[in-house]
């Protein structure tokens, strides 16, 4: 098992120099000079050649980025373009945010997505299937801007109980403001985990298992929890790491809509503004935090199916 | 002896989307205390939906249980409330199903996968419901050490006996076994087929064997009900069914065994196949398969004759069939 774990991080390294490197080239051959953008469309020539000189834009494209990769080991993420202040910070701070975020939208969506699912599938082709089915249609349809403002609309501006903007102060502050963020977000993930746990139960009723569980003459609950749903439950988790890894580098429609004051926000601006370093830190960020969730969930599987367990004992995979 | 489980005039119909499908067309069977019966029918006859309408476990929907009782001493498991029913599943009558591979939950041991009867029937906490799940391995020859193994460890000879000690954990008074067997090679069959055997004396047990191996009933049954198309064609003691049998079908079936001391090239089939249970026949059910068919077979259906006290036979013309 620890053997898994340590092949798994050790993958991770070629994961990162990949991802980092398309990015870094992407960014080095799109137009748009980043003097231009930090000095302003008055510099000098001179001033122009001294900044291209300091930032190192005058060496060749693979020496920049081995340079880049060297200072990153080091724990320096260069100075953003922009507001020249050291990217590091920038990410310290908004990270725990977007962290925050993210992990309320999940929670939300797998707190009502699930036992939904699980509802639906037992009463499969009945009214309450039905409603359900329309509803995860309808969310999941439901681009996340526009039920962000329709939240907003009622919720601060009819309603006034949720803030619309921003992030509180202090626990309480920080929970109320969370409210309008976290629903948005989670709602279309919602109804994805809803269907996906649905279906999947779908499955697991008709096995034969099932059949030598209630021929036991145990409850139905726990012929569905202990038996069909532990069964179900391995596309669900697979699909709750994929969303929870999408939502910790991409939920920028929801940071921009509340002005949450995170990675999200700000990987956007950045780009806006073609802050190289800012963006290539963001994309570090996001691309390890997907690849360390998945392999949280690879090690879940293991706990969730002992077949799985057994394979990677065996260090089949 | 007195009569324990019975099945009274069964019928069972699945409503699909595009067709009734009639499994069960009135069955009626009785078990008495300690006897074993064998139930024998081709693929699709209705054995596996008798044993699941005793078990109160047919899918519903599609399945409907038109008509009829299975009578438990005086209880009619068929209107008794779901609650007593769960007593009676496991505790009273168990059930081994066709295919161990698929009939054991992948994800828990087999060691929990017993105790959970233990501790739903009889009360037992943790510990001890782990120990008797352990007495109830070594009892089926597994060592009790594997208890914490998870059935993909195990192969498929050793997951029917895990069935098995699922289905005994409670001592239950009757077992119904389908096809337990099937899913197994020659060797294998041979030893589940004795353990199920020495249980049953151990236990005291009342059987229903589901099988289409006459070679399995002939060892282990004292009875044998022979189904087809969702009625018993002919019900008796072994002795009758294999030395006096008199209904076409079940001697189309012996005929079908190759024999030892005949030099046989072909096999005798019985020609042609089992009606569509969607659209039944008129009259008797076998009567396009049948070598004695009338016109009379083909409109008025057969009632039961009764031969002997045990011995009945669902057919016109089993005089004369009897004759030959």
């Amino acid at each position: 098992m620890y053997k898994f774990v340590l092949k798994r991080i050790v993958m991770l390294i070629p994961v990162i120099i990949g991802v980092t490197f398309v990015v870094f080239f992407i960014l080095s051959v799109a137009p748009g000079d980043p003097v231009l953008t930090i000095l302003g469309d008055g510099a000098t020539d001179e001033a122009i050649e001294q900044m291209r000189e300091e930032l190192g834009l005058n060496d060749p494209l693979l020496i920049r980025y081995v340079n880049y990769i060297w200072d990153v080991l080091h724990g320096d993420f260069g100075l953003s373009y922009k507001t020249r202040l050291p990217v590091s910070d920038q990410l310290l701070a908004r990270f725990p945010n977007t962290l925050l975020l993210a992990s309320c939208g999940i929670v939300l969506a797998i707190a009502f997505g699930i036992p939904l699912g699980i509802l639906s599938a037992k009463k499969q082709y009945t009214f309450l299937d039905n409603v359900a089915t329309v509803g995860a249609l309808v969310s999941v349809s439901m681009p996340k801007f526009w039920l962000g403002l329709l939240l907003v609309l009622i919720f601060s501006l009819n309603l006034g109980v949720f803030p619309s903007q921003g992030m509180g102060e202090g626990v309480v502050g920080t929970l109320h403001s969370l409210v309008l963020p976290a629903v948005t977000l989670s709602t279309g993930f919602m109804a994805t985990i809803m269907r996906m746990t649905r279906s999947s139960m779908l499955e697991t009723i008709r096995q034969d298992y099932i059949s030598t569980a209630r021929a036991k003459g145990i409850k139905e609950s726990q012929v569905t929890i202990r038996h069909m749903l532990k069964n179900a439950l391995i596309p669900v988790i697979t699909l709750c790491g994929l969303q929870f890894g999408h939502m910790l580098g991409g939920s920028m429609i929801t940071e921009t809509v509340f002005s949450w004051p995170g990675v999200g926000r700000y990987v956007l601006d950045s780009i806006k503004t073609k802050d190289t370093p800012a963006i290539l830190g963001c994309v570090i960020l996001m691309s390890v935090s997907f690849s360390i969730i998945n392999l949280l969930v690879d090690i879940l599987y293991g706990y969730v199916d002992p077949r799985i367990k057994s394979q990677y004992k065996a260090g089949k995979l | 002896m007195s009569e324990f489980l019975s099945v009274k005039d069964l019928v069972v119909r699945y409503d699909t989307d595009d067709a009734v499908v009639r499994a069960l067309n009135g069955v009626s069977l009785s078990l008495q205390e300690g006897e074993t019966l064998g139930l024998v029918g081709e693929t699709g006859a209705g054995k596996t939906t008798l044993a699941r309408s005793i078990m109160g476990l047919i899918p519903s929907p599609p399945g409907v249980i038109e008509s009829g009782e299975v009578l438990y001493g005086d209880e009619d498991l068929l209107k008794v409330p779901e609650r007593r029913m769960r007593e009676i599943r496991g505790k009273h009558i168990s059930m081994v199903f066709q295919d161990p591979m698929t009939s054991l939950n992948p994800v828990m041991t087999v060691g929990e996968q017993i105790a959970e009867v233990l501790q739903n029937h009889e009360n037992l906490h943790g510990k001890e419901a782990h120990c008797r799940a352990c007495e109830m391995l070594e009892m089926v020859g597994i060592n009790a050490d594997r208890a914490g193994e998870y059935p993909h460890q195990f192969s498929g000879g050793m997951k029917q006996r895990v069935v098995i000690a699922i289905a005994l954990a409670c001592r239950p008074k009757v077992l119904i076994a389908d096809e337990p067997t099937t899913a197994l090679d020659v060797t294998i069959q041979a030893q589940v087929l004795e353990i199920i055997k020495r249980l049953r004396k151990e236990l005291n047990m009342t059987m229903m064997l589901i099988t289409h191996d006459l070679g399995v009933v002939a060892q282990n049954c004292d009875n044998v009900a022979i189904i087809y198309a969702g009625e018993i064609v002919e019900y008796g003691t072994v002795h009758e069914i294999f030395k006096e049998r008199v209904h076409p079908y079940t001697i189309g079936l012996f005929d079908s065994i190759p024999k030892m001391n005949e030099d046989v090239t072909r096999l005798k089939p019985i020609v042609g196949l089992m009606p569509d249970p969607t659209d039944l026949p008129c009259g008797c059910k076998f009567h396009e398969r049948c070598q004695y068919c009338t016109e009379e077979c083909k409109e008025r259906v057969p009632e039961m004759v009764q031969l002997s006290p045990t011995h009945q036979v669902r057919c016109i013309h089993w005089k004369e069939v009897a004759a030959k």
